[in-house]
This record gives C-alpha cells, structure tokens and sequence, in this order.
C-alpha cells in the first residue's frame, strides 16, 4: 500500500498514451489539464502483517482544488473511515469512535499512517513521479484498446516495484501490482473510473455532523 | 485576576485557533457564575487551557495524535481549585488503531463539583456528586467485523458496574452513503443496579443525530440525546436522562443547547435541569460568547 497508493494516483490523475513509458508520463501532466474531478474504486487484496486483506476503498478527488476522498470499505479494521485531504489539513473519520481528527497537512504528512504517501502531491503526478524510476514492461489488445503495463521502481535501489495497468480506452489504470522482494504483496483492481461527473467540493468535504472533533 | 490575564491575553496572540470564552450561569440554589476562559492555547506539543470564574480557577493540558486512516490517541488532564476550598484533578487517556478503540478516565477530587461549576451535576454524562473521592473509568470497542462491534465498559469508585455490549449496524445500501443505524444490547451489572440494556442510534447525513439507551431490569433508566439537522447556522441538541440507580450521581438530568455564530464568534445558550442525589429539583442556564482570537486561522476549518 505503501508504495502502491502514491504512484496509483499519479497515474490516474492523467492519462497515458504512446509507446515509451517517457511519452506515456509526458501525456499524464497534459491530459491532467482536461480533468476536473475523478472518481475510482479500488479493490482486492494486501498481504498486511502477513496475512492477506481483502482492501476496496473508493477515491474521489479535485485535482484543481488540492482535495481527495478516500473512503474505506475493507478491511473491516477500516470500514466506514473516510479522510479527507485538502492543501491546508488532513480530517479523518474514525467509524469505530465516531470521531474526526483534524491534522495540520505539515504534520500529517510526518506522521502519516500512510507511510510516505504526500497529500500535497496527491494531485500533482510529475512530483509523485519525480521519486520512481517508470518502464513499459508489455502491451496487449489491438489499437485503441491497447492496455499497457508499466512498472515503477523508487529511485535508490529499493526492491519494492508497483505495476500498473493502463487501458488506452479512457487512459484509466485498470490493475495495479505491488511487489516486495519479488513477490506479490498487493493486488488490486480499479473499477468505475469516472472523470468530470461533477463532483462538489462540499461532498468530497462531508463528514458526520454529529462527530466529536478531535484538534491535534 | 488582572494581573494574571494580561501576560495570558499578550501569549495568546501567537497562538494558532485559540479561543477566548466568556461566560455566565444562573441557577436555582446557587449564586451566578461568571467566567474567563482562555483555550487551546499551543504549549508544546499539545494545547492548555486556563479558567478564572468567580468560582473557581482552571488550568488543564490536552494533547492528541492523529494516524491517518488508522485511528488517533488523546490525552488531557484537569487541575482546578474551588475557591470554597480542595482541589479537584481528572485525566483521560484514549485511543484507537484498527479495530480497536481503548479509554480511560478519572478524578481524584477534595470539592464537589458543583462548587466549580453548579450546572455541571445535569450534563449528559453521569457526574460523581461526592463531596470527595475518586472514580475510574474504562471503555474499550472492538470491531468483530465490518457489522458488528463489542462494546465494555466499568466504572469503579462511587458505584461500581460494567457494561458489556454487542452492537450491530445496518449495511449501507449504496456505497458512500452516510446514514447510519445502530441497534444495540447487552447486560449492566454491578452495585445496586441488574438489567438488561438496549439502544439505538440513528445518525442522517444532514446532521440529525438521535440515540436513546434503556435499562430493563427492577430499576428501569432511560437516556436520549438529540442532535437536529443544523438551521440555517444554528446548531440545537437536547437530552434527558433517567437513572435511578445512580447512586452519587443526578439520577434525572436533562438540557438543550442553542450554539449560533455571533459576530466574529458563537454564542452559546444551555438550560440544564435534573434532580440532586437528595432529590431535590433544580435548573439553571448558561449564556456564553466564545470568540476565536485574531491570530492565523488557517488551522481552523
């Protein structure tokens, strides 16, 4: 998850489209320009502590706006938590408490459950991508329907890869592999890709009125 | 006190969200209160707070840490002194990870609360209305699935009893939806009190918030809160509780609050009412203005 989050969502926030994985990143920042808001689904399973977890958490965001959603459906540790990242602060929903944390950005990314996952740039792919070594490892399907796997590696020397899966149908990310030591740790699958449906600020933003507030 | 609020008002203003509170209280039985709150003000790593009524002086710490995604840890602690005499301290301590939420919480006290705060004995949560003791209080939730959670709960000191509860939540009917219905029931037990409880909570995405707890058993009790969808900027909440079994505590509570912006800040109106341990009944209200002082607001949404 670590490693996987970060890279997904550069990718998704633009598109990909040519033969080298260089000319696929350079169309990401200009299709990026096209998208308002964006929504997916992402499901499947990590292996986490050792055993496997079933994860589906849905992200909706506006890139424009500096603002994400992500929203927890598995494991059920996490179900029903929702965080909601913007430039300025981090609020989290916590199902459980029925509570909401709210962070500084600048501390939330230091002790960011999330690992090294940067909010700031969540919206803003050549930065997430400045840290990954990126190659076209294959194509399949016939034109217009290509579907092309890339794979991503952090610079220094780290044996952690992330491969995607991009459908030229829509340039959406359709899989997305996380790899450890060779193997597979993360599965997942990104289903009911939608851009510009007219997302509003205040529903990425809306969170459980009743909740007890928590200030750090 | 002016001497003490001057160097408190000048350290405020480099301080981020932090708040000025005024208030005052009229009660049956009780002479008015009048308050001076500084909150929130940044020590540290956490926040303190320091109150001046003309009942008693406040000074108290909290601190939390927020894990993105996975849950949060909170701490706070509670110094104050009733100016009729004693001392009275309490503490929290809570967290959550995962599925897994734990809390503790209790006062050490030498004054009754009343003499710090005469509307305090008929808040929500049952107070402990002794003259002088101590009392600890434990919880701890824990998520068996995405549908069902475990809940316990003790209070030693006063009264001791546990609480053991198993809640379950209807399953969203589409994906992001923020309606939420819980039903629950368990078993109370402890000093003078048996029962079997019940309660439900019913939470929209507009806001309106409702929960009512009952306990079945030789002493029935009932709690409910309210919550309505906000009014425009107006926010109102009421609750009424019932629990004869309560020993050192306000066996009848009830209140409402009003909270509206105000100028650059929120006003605030709370009646509460009830009955003390001796059953006599009383009520009271409280006004109060709370004003953000004019220092970096980007920390507050």
């Amino acid at each position: 998850m670590r490693k996987t989050l970060p890279f997904l969502f550069a990718l998704t926030l633009g598109a990909a489209g040519a033969q080298s994985a260089q000319d696929i990143l350079n169309r990401v920042d200009s299709a990026q320009k096209n998208v308002k808001d964006f929504s997916f689904r992402l499901s499947g399973t990590a292996s986490v502590d050792g055993g496997p977890q079933t994860i589906d958490l849905t992200v909706r965001a506006i890139p424009a706006q500096g603002l994400a959603r992500i929203q927890f459906a598995a494991p059920d540790a996490l179900a029903d938590n929702v965080v909601v990242a913007d430039r300025k602060e981090v609020r989290q929903y916590l199902f459980l408490t029925n509570q909401i944390t709210v962070t500084p950005l600048t501390k939330a990314t230091s002790q960011s459950g999330l690992g090294d996952l940067d909010f700031t740039k969540l919206t803003n792919p050549a930065s997430l991508l400045a840290g990954y070594d990126v190659k076209l490892l294959g194509t399949s399907g016939r034109a217009g329907q290509r579907t092309f796997q890339l794979e991503a590696q952090a610079k220094g020397g780290s044996s952690d890869r992330t491969r995607v899966w991009m459908t030229e149908a829509g340039w959406r990310p359709t899989r997305v592999q996380l790899l450890s030591s060779g193997k597979t740790v993360a599965d997942l699958t990104v289903s009911n890709y939608k851009t510009n449906s007219g997302l509003s600020a205040a529903s990425l933003r809306q969170l459980p009125k009743s909740a007890q507030i928590v200030r750090p | 006190m002016r001497r003490l609020l001057l160097p408190l008002l000048s350290l405020c203003c480099a301080a981020q969200a932090t708040e000025l509170q005024l208030s005052s209280q009229f009660s049956v039985h009780s002479r008015p209160l009048f308050r001076a709150e500084l909150g929130d003000l940044p020590t540290g790593p956490g926040r303190t707070h320091f109150s001046l009524s003309t009942h008693a002086g406040q000074i108290g710490y909290r601190q939390s840490l927020s894990l993105p995604a996975l849950g949060a840890v909170q701490g706070e602690a509670r110094l104050s002194r009733p100016w009729s005499g004693g001392l009275r301290l309490s503490g929290e301590l809570s967290g959550s990870a995962g599925p897994l939420a734990l809390g503790i919480g209790g006062e050490v006290f030498g004054a009754p609360l009343n003499e710090e705060d005469p509307l305090a004995p008929w808040q929500a949560e049952a107070r402990d209305l002794r003259p002088q003791g101590w009392n600890l209080k434990l919880d701890a939730r824990t998520r068996l699935s995405r549908f069902w959670t475990l809940h316990g709960s003790g209070e030693l000191g006063a009264q001791p009893s546990a609480l053991a509860e198993l809640e379950w939540r209807r399953a969203p009917r589409e994906e992001g939806e923020d309606t939420t219905l819980l039903l629950r029931g368990g078993v109370r037990a402890g000093r003078e009190v048996l029962g079997l409880s019940a309660g439900v909570t019913y939470r929209t995405e507009q806001g309106l918030d409702l929960s009512a707890d009952a306990l079945l058993g030789p002493q029935p009790g009932l709690n409910a809160r309210l919550s309505l969808p906000p009014l425009g900027d107006t926010e109102l909440s009421a609750y009424a509780s019932y629990e004869p079994w309560r020993q050192a505590s306000a066996p009848l509570r009830y209140g409402a609050d009003l909270r509206r912006p105000l100028g650059n800040g929120a006003l605030g109106v709370t009646l509460r009412g009830g009955t003390g341990p001796g059953g006599q009944q009383g009520f009271g209200a409280e006004l109060r203005y709370v004003l953000p002082l004019p220092v970096d607001r980007d920390t507050t949404p």
